[in-house]
C-alpha cells in the first residue's frame, strides 16, 4: 500500500482517513467500523464490499 | 448496456447473421477513442502544473494512459474490478499511478485532495449526476478542474424512435441535455463552465450488430419505464424494420451519439464574484 494513495483515499461513507492493516490487506474506517478489502493490490472502496469490524478487532486498533 | 437485456434470449429466434464477434465492439471502441482524444486536447490545454489527476470510469485505461505524462500522481478509478485489472495489465505498474475501485456518487477520497478530475464517456451511467458533481467539487482543491465527456439526449435517437413505433416502453437509456448538466454543475458550486456538443454517427452493418455492440458496453437500462417481460421475436423484427426505415445508408445503418464535453472549475469565492 503506497503512502501517497493512503493519504488521498477516504471512507466513501464518512470521508474519514483510513488505517492500513497489512496483515489482513484491508483499509479500515474506525468511525464506521468498516474494513475495505485490498484485492490484488487494488483497494475496493465500495460499501457493498466492506466487512463489519468485530468489537475485539476494534478494541485492538490503536 | 444501452439497450434492454432481453436481446440475448431471443437471438436464436432471430433469423440473422451476427457477423464476427471482433467487429461488434469495434465501432464503440473507436468512438471512445475519438471522444477521448478530443477530451484530452481540451483538458491538457487548461491543465497547469503537476497536480494529482483522478480518472473516473477509467475502463481499460485508454484515457488514463493519455494523461499519465501530465502528472506525477494519477488515480485510475472504476466501479468494476475486471476493468481495473485489465487497465493495469495494459499500462503496467508505474510510480505515481494508482488503481482503486470506487463509485463516483460516493467518492472515497479526501476533501480538497485533487487538482483535476477527468472522465471519458462514463458519467452517463451514473444515476445521480448531482451527487457526482457535489462529490467531485468536494474532492477538488480550490482552482481545480473538472473535465469530462458524456452522452447527450440525442444519443441513440434512431433506436428510441424505432422502438416508439413498436410499443410504449422505454428500451433505451435516457440521457441528459446539456442545459440540465449545466444547471447541476452550477448547483454543485462549479464556475467557469464551458459546454460543447459533438455529434458522432458511426455506421453498423445492420441493426442487430448495433444492438449487440450496445449490450457489450456494460451498463444497463435504468429507466423507470423499462419493460418487465421479454422482447418477442415479432417485436424485435418490427423494431429492426422501423430502424432500417429511419436510418439506412449504403454502408449499413447509422447511429447517432451526441457527446457533451464539459470543462468547469472550483473557483475561490473571490474569483467567482469577479465573474
Amino acid at each position: 500500500m503506497d503512502s501517497k494513495l493512503l493519504e488521498i483515499l477516504a471512507c466513501p461513507l464518512c470521508k474519514s482517513p483510513l488505517l492500513y492493516n497489512k496483515q489482513t490487506q484491508e483499509l479500515i474506517c474506525k468511525a464506521d467500523r468498516l474494513a475495505y478489502p485490498i484485492q490484488d493490490d487494488i483497494p475496493v472502496m465500495l460499501e457493498d464490499a466492506a466487512r463489519k469490524i468485530l468489537d475485539e478487532e476494534y478494541q485492538a486498533l490503536s | 448496456m444501452l439497450v434492454e437485456n432481453d436481446l440475448k434470449l431471443d437471438k436464436r429466434a432471430v433469423q440473422f447473421s451476427f457477423g464476427n464477434a471482433a467487429h461488434h465492439y469495434h465501432q464503440y471502441a473507436l468512438l471512445q477513442r475519438q471522444v477521448g482524444d478530443a477530451l484530452f486536447d481540451r483538458f491538457s490545454a487548461g491543465f497547469i502544473g503537476q497536480g494529482s489527476i483522478l480518472d473516473i470510469g477509467c475502463g481499460t485505461g485508454y484515457f488514463t494512459e493519455k494523461i499519465l505524462p501530465l502528472s506525477s500522481t494519477v488515480l485510475a478509478m472504476d466501479v468494476a474490478m475486471p476493468m481495473l485489472t485489465t487497465a493495469r495489465q495494459g499500462l503496467g505498474a508505474k510510480s505515481g499511478l494508482f488503481y482503486f475501485s470506487g463509485d463516483a456518487e460516493v467518492l472515497p477520497l479526501r476533501s480538497g485532495s485533487l487538482d483535476a478530475i477527468v472522465s471519458n464517456l462514463a458519467l452517463q451511467w451514473c444515476q445521480n449526476l448531482l451527487a457526482v458533481f457535489t462529490q467531485t467539487y468536494r474532492v477538488l482543491t480550490t482552482g481545480g478542474q473538472l473535465c469530462f465527456s458524456t452522452f447527450g439526449e440525442a444519443t441513440l435517437s434512431e433506436l428510441r424512435a424505432a422502438w416508439a413505433r413498436v410499443d410504449n416502453y422505454s428500451h433505451v437509456n435516457l440521457f441528459m441535455s446539456k442545459e440540465r448538466i449545466g444547471n447541476l454543475l452550477v448547483t454543485a458550486g462549479f464556475t467557469n463552465i464551458e459546454i460543447t456538443t459533438t455529434r458522432y454517427q458511426p455506421h453498423y452493418p445492420d441493426v442487430i450488430a448495433l444492438m449487440r455492440e450496445l449490450k457489450g458496453v456494460g451498463a444497463h437500462n435504468v429507466n423507470q419505464g423499462r419493460p418487465r417481460g421479454l422482447t418477442g421475436k415479432q417485436q424485435l423484427q418490427a423494431v429492426i424494420s422501423a430502424y432500417e426505415a429511419l436510418a439506412s445508408q449504403a454502408e449499413g445503418v447509422l447511429a447517432t451519439f451526441e457527446v457533451i464535453n464539459v470543462a468547469a472549475r472550483k473557483s475561490s469565492s473571490r474569483l467567482r464574484r469577479r465573474g
